[in-house]
């Protein structure tokens, strides 16, 4: 119970700091306003329209995800011990994975009101045009969301080992690679000639995410029910993702010297 | 700080407290690594006990690795070698630092959050009850003047009312052990005064202090034992007089020295200095021999003035 009390106070401290990032706000208002714009399509018919509403929007909001997810990730704790407010937290009797985990959660939740706000907005618009609450794209968004806390788990690892400049630059790789990692990499191995190269492409494999499984795009664009045993086990996969990561963070934060 | 200051000072000195020291050191060693491979020795060899209650200085000129000792004790950096301890657990465990309140040289808090807002996350940190909050985050406000800035946010606080923030988060939950870095840094002379007087409060109540600062007279005045570290080592450990100790000095001042008292004197061995008047200083046992010498040489003597050695002094010659 005390542990948790620590991790919350250290969340809420992360969660208030991540507010006042001007790179979220404006990441936040360009993304509503391209929302916003697919409304402006009004010379298809209304069917078309909900397709291409939903098909940009939703290509809009996993771009603002992959945006929150450098952005909240990258800085997260190297800033703390850059301006040395890491320091009276860490002379209390806390751990240090307990801090990383504090931390991760500040930022997850203002990715998760950044994402509640898009959804307002997106689900508010689709509203209009279906006449109806879309329970699916909604379920679609969180996620989205869950994408954002695997790539942000990623980047506050690697933010622990190098520059947060650098450690923002794998993270767009990741979020990048691992979009495309069942239908670029798998063939790449394929016709991969040299036994290195292919070693080297299996591993890539195997410590990727494969985030491509988050998004649900093209069945929300197209009315196609997704089964809810798969969502369940898409869903269980990204935390089991996460924990692992945030426990390797965990170990890694513990042993460096600060 | 508690509500029941006497009765909490009482529950400071009990048994389990009293049979460790509030700080061992046991041949901590720190050793970074540079660039290229090269290795430099931040603090070797520390063998430091800081017994339970009471003020202990440490000192140190820049570089001598007050700051490595500081972060080993608070677990930010791992010795080398060597066993560090606060009340007689590993500084390695997370744990050990429940009853430690620590004051870092600058006050790094979010300049967004208010004074009361920091001292809430401490609170939640530190395990403080809920309903105990409230009156614990009041009485360190109090303590330390914050009370009419408490809601207002630390970017617009002045330095020393940042400082004083940093003071009240290291108070809450009245810790046994405070480690204070330069806690007088940024205030003025009325806010210094205040926090020598809040240091010996707590001393009062029994709690160690564990003061690391440049201000040699605030130590002299505060401390009940004093450590100088130099390039890593201990250079002296003891009470300021111990470390003062041995440089006590007699000043004879003479109105002029006759050829006589000169080589009397030059047969003692004592240096002198001459300007509008002689002063000869010498050792307390060589006072009576140079008095004679003067009243052989019929010197008109002017006035004997024992002089102490000052912990700046000993500081100087100890450590630079």
């Amino acid at each position: 119970m005390h542990r948790l009390r620590q991790i919350l106070a250290i969340a809420r401290v992360a969660y208030l700091e991540n507010l006042r990032k001007q790179v979220l706000q404006v990441t936040l208002i360009l993304t509503i306003a391209a929302i916003g714009s697919t409304t402006l399509l009004s010379f298809f018919d209304v069917g078309v329209q909900i397709k291409i509403l939903k098909d940009l929007s939703l290509a809009a909001i996993l771009f603002c995800g992959g945006v929150l997810a450098v952005v909240l990730s990258a800085g997260n704790i190297p800033g703390e011990i850059l301006t040395h407010t890491v320091y009276p937290v860490l002379a209390r009797a806390v751990r240090r994975s307990d801090y990383v985990l504090g931390r991760y959660l500040g930022a997850m939740a203002t990715a998760a009101l950044c994402m509640a706000l898009l959804a307002v907005v997106f689900l508010g618009i689709l509203a209009v045009y279906e006449k109806t609450f879309d329970g699916a794209v909604a379920l679609g968004m969180l996620f989205i969301l869950i994408e954002v806390a695997v790539v942000a788990a990623i980047g506050t690892l690697f933010s622990l080992f190098v520059s947060p400049l650098v450690a923002g630059t794998l993270t767009i790789g990741v979020f990048i690679l691992g979009q495309i990692k069942i239908s670029f990499l798998h063939g790449a191995i394929e016709r991969s000639a040299s036994p290195a190269g292919s070693l080297l492409l299996k591993g890539l494999y195997a410590a990727l995410p494969n985030l491509d499984c988050f998004s649900f795009k093209d069945a929300l664009v197209h009315n196609i029910a997704v089964p809810p045993s798969y969502m369940g086990i898409v869903a269980l996969y990204g935390l089991v993702y996460c924990a692992f990561v945030l426990s390797v963070s965990g170990i890694a934060f513990a042993r460096k010297d600060l | 700080m508690s509500g029941n200051t006497e009765s909490h000072g009482d529950q400071l000195m009990t048994e389990t407290h009293l049979a460790y020291p509030a700080i061992r050191c046991r041949g901590a060693t720190r050793v970074y690594r540079l660039p290229g491979g090269e290795k430099r020795v931040a603090v070797a060899d520390l063998d430091l006990e800081v017994p339970a209650g009471g003020v202990f200085g440490f000192l140190g000129a820049n570089g001598a690795g007050k700051t490595t000792t500081i972060k080993m004790l608070l677990g930010f950096l791992k010795p080398t070698s060597g066993r560090l301890e606060i009340f007689g657990e590993p500084c390695s465990e997370p744990e050990t630092r429940r009853h430690v309140g620590y004051l870092p040289e600058q006050p790094y808090f979010h300049p967004f959050l208010s004074p009361r807002e920091v001292l809430r996350v401490h609170a939640d940190l530190m395990g403080i009850p809920r309903r105990e909050q409230s009156a614990a985050i009041d009485e360190a406000l109090e303590l330390t003047g914050l009370q009419k800035n408490r809601n207002l946010a630390l970017g617009r606080l002045s330095k020393g009312n940042q400082q004083r923030v940093g003071i009240a988060q290291a108070l809450l939950g009245s810790p046994r052990l405070l480690i204070l870095d330069e806690p007088t840094s940024g205030l003025d002379p009325v806010a210094r005064h205040e926090m020598r007087g809040i240091i010996a409060r707590l001393r009062e109540e029994g709690r160690t202090i564990f003061l690391s600062s440049h201000v040699l007279s605030e130590i002299d005045t505060l401390c009940d034992r004093v450590a100088i570290l130099k390039q890593g080592r201990l250079a002296a450990c003891g009470t300021p007089e111990e470390i003062k100790q041995g440089r006590n000095t007699v000043r004879v001042s003479a109105a002029f020295l006759t050829p006589i008292a000169e080589r009397e004197l030059q047969g003692l061995g004592v240096q002198w200095d001459t300007g509008h008047e002689v002063t000869i200083e010498c050792s307390p046992d060589q006072v009576y021999p140079v008095l004679r010498a003067l009243e052989k040489g019929s010197v008109p003597l002017r006035c004997v003035t024992p002089s102490s050695e000052t912990l700046e002094g000993a500081f100087l010659r100890l450590a630079a």
